[in-house]
């Protein structure tokens, strides 16, 4: 008999799904569910890297901190300026002011906004007695109590919360009113953002600028800040682990079961290569088989694991992964690498499970019929 | 001869099995077309819009760690802190002091 005609074949593996639906079922959920986890977990990991990234991509090339043997300290701004703008290379140094600093509800980042900044879109400073605050800073009546003495101020704003990844719990403050907050007295600061001609040359200034500089001081250089963000801080590779233990597992149990399915059904096999069907027919009535069950699948558990991800403004991951306690910032993470995290996961479980699919039928194709229906008795 | 009327009033549909089959056929492959089409909608839509707005707010105000993890911890720090300084125990974030028990001479050292 010559091969068969592809409408038939499909309709046929359909129909042969339809005499045992609840097994069809099953396989169908199982395939979803493992996509699924193993969706999550990856595509959390790598957006929150790539997104952490391409935000600090904005950051200052270097970030020049004063250190003593109490930990950090603040630096004197006008003379840590003048030495840096000497040194070849540099475009800019300014100053920051910021640090952490108590309210009711918790700690919160106080950032001093210096007036006149010097960049084109710098945030204005607030009034003296004023704040913005991020969208996680919990305020009472319009107001905000800051820093052991219990400051008071008014809160004039509210930054977005899409913004939420960088000002979640952040309070700008101007100049004054920071220094004051954080205990850091006129004319010194937390430390220095140096922007530099070449991005590329910001590693070969870090020793210059060390010893330019009278007291110890680290650099941190973009680099370095991108990294913190996509290495174990986040538990990269625990959460892929933990995710991976239990998918692997599904997938080898998936692949058992679809393998003892297709041996058990040797005799149908043998009955249809006694009837005419060449090897090539069963092969193609197995491959549709199963893609109408493990396609679906595996998408259906790749939208499910892409909606809890990159619907905007989820904060589950904060709660559970970050350590926030409520309110958690909220997360607007980019898709842009999402595609090729979900083709790959998509082969981890297409392969495997088509060729365990294929393997027992190709095998049985070789044999001869009779053997087959002798055996299925 | 007469036949049964109602043999012949039967609903194809309901008869022929492989109706069923067509439309399972029909909705793995609209559902899966459907289910990557908006993957793909989604991902060529929104690639690169979230980051824009943090990352306006993270160049105005010069800074360099995110708000991923909260206030106080290490990991807001622009850099690892020194060794053998604890910046968690910062007397005004009102984190509790640390337990001395673990600071104490254990037995059996000189």
């Amino acid at each position: 008999m010559t091969g068969r005609s592809r409408g038939g074949i499909v309709l046929w593996a359909s129909r042969d799904l339809l005499r045992r639906p609840a097994d069809a079922l099953l396989m169908w959920l199982c395939l979803a569910a493992t996509a699924a986890v193993l969706s999550t977990a990856l595509l959390l990991t790598q957006a929150v890297s790539d997104t952490a990234c391409r935000i600090l991509s904005a950051a200052p090339s270097l970030v020049v901190r004063r250190v003593d043997s109490g930990g950090w300290s603040p630096l004197p701004v006008a003379e840590a300026v003048s030495r840096l703008r000497s040194i070849p290379g540099v475009v800019s140094v300014r100053p920051r002011l910021w640090g952490p600093a108590s309210t009711e509800n918790g700690p919160v980042t106080v950032v001093g906004i210096l007036p006149g900044g010097a960049r084109q879109d710098a945030i204005a400073p607030p009034a003296q007695g004023g704040a913005r605050v991020g969208p996680g800073v919990a305020v009472r009546d319009g107001r905000l109590l800051l820093g052991a003495a219990g400051r008071s101020f008014t809160v004039l704003e509210r930054l977005p919360p899409d913004t939420a990844m960088v000002s979640h719990d952040l309070v700008l403050l101007n100049w004054h009113d920071a220094g004051e907050v954080l205990g850091i007295p006129p004319g010194f600061a937390s430390d220095l953002a140096v922007g530099v001609y070449h991005p590329q040359e910001a590693e070969v200034l870090v020793p210059e600028i060390a010893a330019a500089l009278p007291w110890p001081v680290t650099i941190t250089t973009r680099t370095e800040a991108e990294a913190a963000y996509s290495g174990p801080s986040f538990r990269r590779g625990s959460l892929a682990l933990l995710a991976f233990s239990p998918g692997l597992l599904a997938m080898l149990l998936l692949v058992a079961l679809t393998i003892r399915e297709r041996v058990s059904r040797k005799e149908e096999i043998g009955l249809f290569r006694a009837i005419g069907w060449t090897t090539a027919d069963l092969l193609r009535l197995h491959l549709v088989r199963a893609l109408l069950i493990a396609v679906p699948g595996v998408l259906a558990g790749m939208v499910a694991a892409y909606g809890l991800v990159f619907r905007q403004g989820i904060s589950w991951p904060s709660r559970i992964l970050l350590g926030w306690p409520r309110p958690a910032p909220q997360l607007f993470l980019d898709p842009s690498g999402a595609l090729q995290v979900l083709a790959s996961i998509g082969a981890l479980i297409l392969l495997p499970y088509l060729a365990a699919a294929l393997a027992p039928v190709l095998w049985a194709g070789l044999s001869d019929p009779r053997d087959l229906l002798e055996k299925g008795r | 001869m007469a036949t049964d009327p109602k043999v012949h009033a039967a609903d194809p549909d309901k008869t022929d099995r492989l109706v069923a089959a067509r439309r399972l056929v029909t909705a793995a492959v609209v559902g899966s077309l459907l289910a990557a089409g908006i993957l793909a909608f989604h991902v060529a839509y929104f690639s690169g819009r979230p980051v824009e707005p943090p990352r306006a707010v993270l160049a105005a105000i010069d800074g360099s760690s995110l708000a991923l993890v909260p206030s106080g911890r290490p990991e807001r720090l622009p850099a690892p802190p020194p060794a053998g300084v604890d910046l968690r125990y910062d007397p005004g974030l009102g984190f509790p002091p640390p337990d001395p028990a673990g600071l104490l001479r254990k037995g059996g050292g000189p």
